[in-house]
């Protein structure tokens, strides 16, 4: 890595963290939406500096949530739900510096951990997976699609129904192997399918505006506290909680479909079993803090792993990494160490210049956040939806991109409505032409044997696997629904 | 009719319409022995076969529980509030070649924080066209990506 890309990168990252930060504190703004609102002015950069804009955004956005949760018991992100319990009661006892600055640092030892555990296990899962053929890479389409199916919180049904969804929408445009052209309508804005960006920036970002217009505002910030940085007692007390927070955030980034809710809930459940002082937690604990917004940052880098290593992403902001990635010519799996190792070495560079620089404009930023957050949410809402279809043109160049975002957002919305996961479908818009793809690969090699994907014993191990999750995700969601009828009759 | 049903029924048309299209592709000389019409073939029966879940769990849901209001598929997900809104990106869009970004942009402002707000006053103009420069400037001047300029400068 050059002296002169890593000068562009570290104030790139700086900006990801401070544009994250900013987005996370809005209620409604997920990591995910401000990483898709933040694709588009990507677009003309070098690509190892916009991922690493993107990647730090998502630093950011996971410590921003905690701003309003802390303020105003309003969570900006789902995973800083979990530090409402103690962050707010802080707040009430006239410590919301105190928490502000706990959970800055604490999101900053999360991130680094975090990092480390990306460093050391992306290469290695990566060159395991360049050892997939064909066969083995349709598997790994697979098995993906089916462990974030199956972790659909809502229903295993509804998330085989959104997978299915994008598989239908990545066969958009021109064939991979005969070059024919599919479902364009005669349209030569399809002849190349219908960009990920489109689809991610239509169902998180366009879809949330559509919600938040019906929704009533949020109160403003009544105080704009300072932060205060802990103390040494006071970092003394955290140290476990971060620790915990570290572990289980690593662990759970590292499953598809895992999340930094997930993480910072059981965070805060541990934290407080192993604490010395569990009836402190909920009245103002400082571990209380500190474990859920480790654990939240913690996930920000490790839920990169799957997706660095095996081209696989894991949760709504990676699938947007993902789509940065793609939207640069890059291709994250394998291949990308193999061919693209700075790109890499540039995001590693990237992510510790953004935990770092967390810090400073994690302080600096608090003012102007308030500010934000304290405007009347029509002049915010009509911001963004600007936003949304300026960076949409400014990509694509094309209005009828502009018509395609706005109806993903009106299939977003209806989704929503009907608690339909969003995740699968994403997925299966970045995964499908992989599966298709590499399915058709193999028939072509094997000359129309399908028993290639059971001889190749990866592929096999694979598939195997995939249906593995989906029985046990089915017994899983069986046995939870004869306990509510159970608990209904009672 | 609730919604649940109203999707599932959905699901089961767009099976049917998406099926139809694929089987519509016309064969290749180049064509695998899975064909570019293959795989969405397939997508299209397995949805249909999840849709036809769906719509059996509607069903047997709603005659179990016949008194329980399950949401309904009209006033759930109508929303007026929505159309206006999807309304002004739509008009947005549509009018964005004729009028240029700077002006189209300041409408889609005004228009939104004027739906949302209740009406169109001093301040939501003066924040659209405030927003609107602090767009272009950003857009065109500062990361110079081109945006429309319009039937203004057609004639020059």
């Amino acid at each position: 890595m050059t002296l002169e890309l890593l000068l562009r990168i570290v104030p790139a990252a700086t900006g990801g963290v401070a544009w994250g930060i900013l987005g996370g504190a809005l209620p409604g703004i997920s990591p995910s939406i401000t990483m898709a609102l933040l694709l588009p002015f990507t677009y003309g950069m070098d690509p190892t500096v916009a991922i690493v804009m993107l990647a730090s955004t998502y630093v950011g956005a996971e410590y921003g949530g905690s701003i309003p949760a802390i303020l105003l018991r309003t969570p900006g992100t789902n995973a800083a739900a979990a530090t409402v319990v103690d962050g707010y009661a802080m707040k009430q006892q006239g410590r919301a510096g105190e928490a502000l600055g706990i959970s800055l640092y604490s999101g900053c030892v999360g991130g680094l951990f975090g990092l480390a555990a990306l460093v050391l296990l992306a290469e290695p899962l990566s060159r395991i997976a360049l050892a997939f053929t064909p066969p083995a890479y349709f598997g790994l389409g697979v098995l993906g699609l089916s462990v974030i199916a199956s972790l659909s919180q809502s229903s295993l049904l509804k998330g085989l129904i959104a997978g299915v969804l994008g598989l239908m929408i990545a066969t958009v445009g021109t064939d991979p192997v005969t070059g024919q052209t599919r479902f364009t309508f005669d349209r030569p804005e399809l002849l190349s399918g219908i960009p990920a960006l489109l689809v991610m920036v239509g169902l998180f970002a366009v879809s949330e505006l559509l919600v938040q217009v019906t929704e009533p505002g949020w109160e403003g910030a009544s105080e704009r506290p300072r932060i205060v940085f802990p103390s040494l007692a006071t970092w003394k007390r955290i140290a476990v909680p971060q620790l915990i927070g570290s572990v289980i955030g690593t662990l759970e980034g590292l499953v598809p479909g895992g999340g930094g809710s997930v993480s910072a809930f059981l965070s805060y459940n541990e934290a407080k079993r192993w604490s010395r002082h569990p009836e402190e937690f909920g009245q103002g604990s400082v571990e209380g803090v500190a474990a859920p917004e480790t654990a939240n940052n913690t996930v920000a880098c490790t839920a990169l792993i799957p997706m660095l290593g095996l081209g696989i992403p894991g949760s709504n902001s990676a699938a947007v990494l993902m789509g940065g990635f793609l939207m640069h010519g890059l291709l994250p799996g394998p291949m990308l160490f193999a061919k693209d190792p700075h790109v890499a070495n540039g995001l590693y560079a990237g992510l510790l210049a953004a935990n770092v620089a967390m810090l400073v404009v994690g302080y600096l930023i608090m003012r102007p956040c308030m500010w934000l957050v304290s405007r009347p949410k029509p002049y915010l809402t009509a911001f963004i939806y600007a936003l949304v279809v300026s960076g949409v043109f400014a990509v694509e160049g094309s209005v009828f991109h502009v018509f395609v975002v706005l109806a993903f957002g009106v299939l977003g919305y209806f989704l929503r409505t009907a608690k339909v996961p969003v995740l699968p479908m994403v997925l299966g818009v970045v995964l499908g032409f992989m599966v298709e793809s590499n399915y058709r690969r193999a028939l072509v090699l094997s000359g129309g044997d399908h028993m290639t994907f059971v001889e190749d014993r990866l592929a096999a191990g694979l598939l195997l696997t995939a249906a593995m999750v989906m029985v046990a995700s089915l017994a899983r969601h069986a046995a939870a629904s004869r306990a509510n009828a159970r608990a209904e009759v009672q | 009719m609730n919604l649940d049903l109203a999707f599932g029924l959905a699901l089961l048309a767009l099976a049917g319409g998406y099926y139809a299209a694929a089987a519509a592709i016309p064969p290749s000389f180049l064509d695998d022995v899975v064909g570019p019409a293959g795989l969405p073939k397939t997508y299209s029966l397995v949805l249909a076969a999840l849709a036809a879940v769906q719509v059996v769990r509607a069903l047997v849901g709603r005659r179990r529980a016949p008194g329980e209001t399950a949401p309904a598929a009209g006033g759930a997900i109508v929303d007026s509030r929505i159309a206006v809104t999807l309304g002004i990106g739509v008009a947005y869009a549509v009018a964005l070649p004729w009028l240029g970004y700077p002006a189209s942009i300041a409408l889609l402002l005004g228009a939104t924080a004027g739906h949302m707000r209740g009406g169109v006053n001093r301040h939501v103009i003066a924040v659209a066209v405030t927003g609107a420069a602090a767009f272009w400037l950003l857009f065109v001047w500062l990361l110079g990506i081109p945006q429309p300029e319009g039937i203004w400068t057609s004639g020059l």
